[in-house]
């Protein structure tokens, strides 16, 4: 069994050689839609079917800004490799990987006694390589 | 020890979602044109012909050892790679008084 805390999880942009100081990061979910099947002599509840495609997801980073940071590009195709931390017992770390494109960039505020956040959204493409979990080993 | 090894995400079946092994055993990369890069076996980066992304700090990471993997992805792809590493924040003298 390898539980573990989200402290140590890291994620890197390969195409855009974007490596982030992160505070914290939602890999969003997958959905699968559903299809209703119910017709008028249905008994009781509605009926569905899985439908065929799922959603790939998005993720949000929440990042300290860093000004000597490369400015990020919008609908760039790159690789997401998000890399958990590595759990007592293992040799490499689990890994969420895949191609896709950043579609939200949400700049810092300026605050006083506060650092400068900046967020990040990115969504899976679903296209070239998908959302794919590989477990630690 | 600095080494380049295959990128550890695996590929997975299409239809059945199963993990895909190889011939030999070894598991199917799912990012076949992207690196490792391990130092003593924990991964401490990745690595494409785009460059380097270190997933730790400046601070942590000896210069032989940036040195060693930059010379790595060099002869592995060819080209001089761009690195990035994560930004660590230096306080301002004013936050520090």
């Amino acid at each position: 069994m390898a539980i573990d805390t989200g402290l140590g999880a890291s994620a890197v942009f390969t195409t855009q050689n974007l490596s982030l100081k992160i505070v914290s990061m939602d890999i969003g979910e997958e959905t699968l839609p559903t299809v209703n099947t119910s017709t008028l002599a249905s008994t009781n509840f509605e009926s569905y079917i899985p439908g065929d495609l799922s959603e790939p997801g998005t993720v949000t980073f929440e990042c300290q800004f860093d000004n000597s940071a490369t400015q990020i590009a919008l609908g760039t195709v790159d690789t997401l490799t998000v890399t958990l931390p590595l759990s007592a017992g293992g040799a490499t770390a689990g890994t969420w990987s895949g191609t896709g494109f950043i579609t939200g960039y949400k700049p810092q505020n300026f605050v006083k006694n506060e650092l400068q956040m900046h967020t990040i959204t990115w969504q899976f493409d679903g296209n070239g390589t998908d959302p794919t979990f590989t477990p630690q080993a | 020890m600095v080494e380049l090894t295959q990128h550890p995400a695996q590929a997975r079946h299409p239809v059945t979602n199963e993990p895909l092994i190889d011939d030999h055993g070894a598991p199917v990369p799912l990012l076949p044109t992207q690196r490792a890069i391990r130092l003593d076996g924990f991964v401490i980066g990745y690595a494409s012909k785009h460059g380097i992304c270190f997933t730790i700090g400046e601070s942590k990471l000896p210069q032989t050892v940036k040195d060693s993997a930059i010379s790595l992805v060099e002869s592995e792809f060819g080209t001089n790679p761009k690195v990035a590493t994560v930004p660590e924040f230096e306080p301002s003298r004013e936050a520090v008084e």
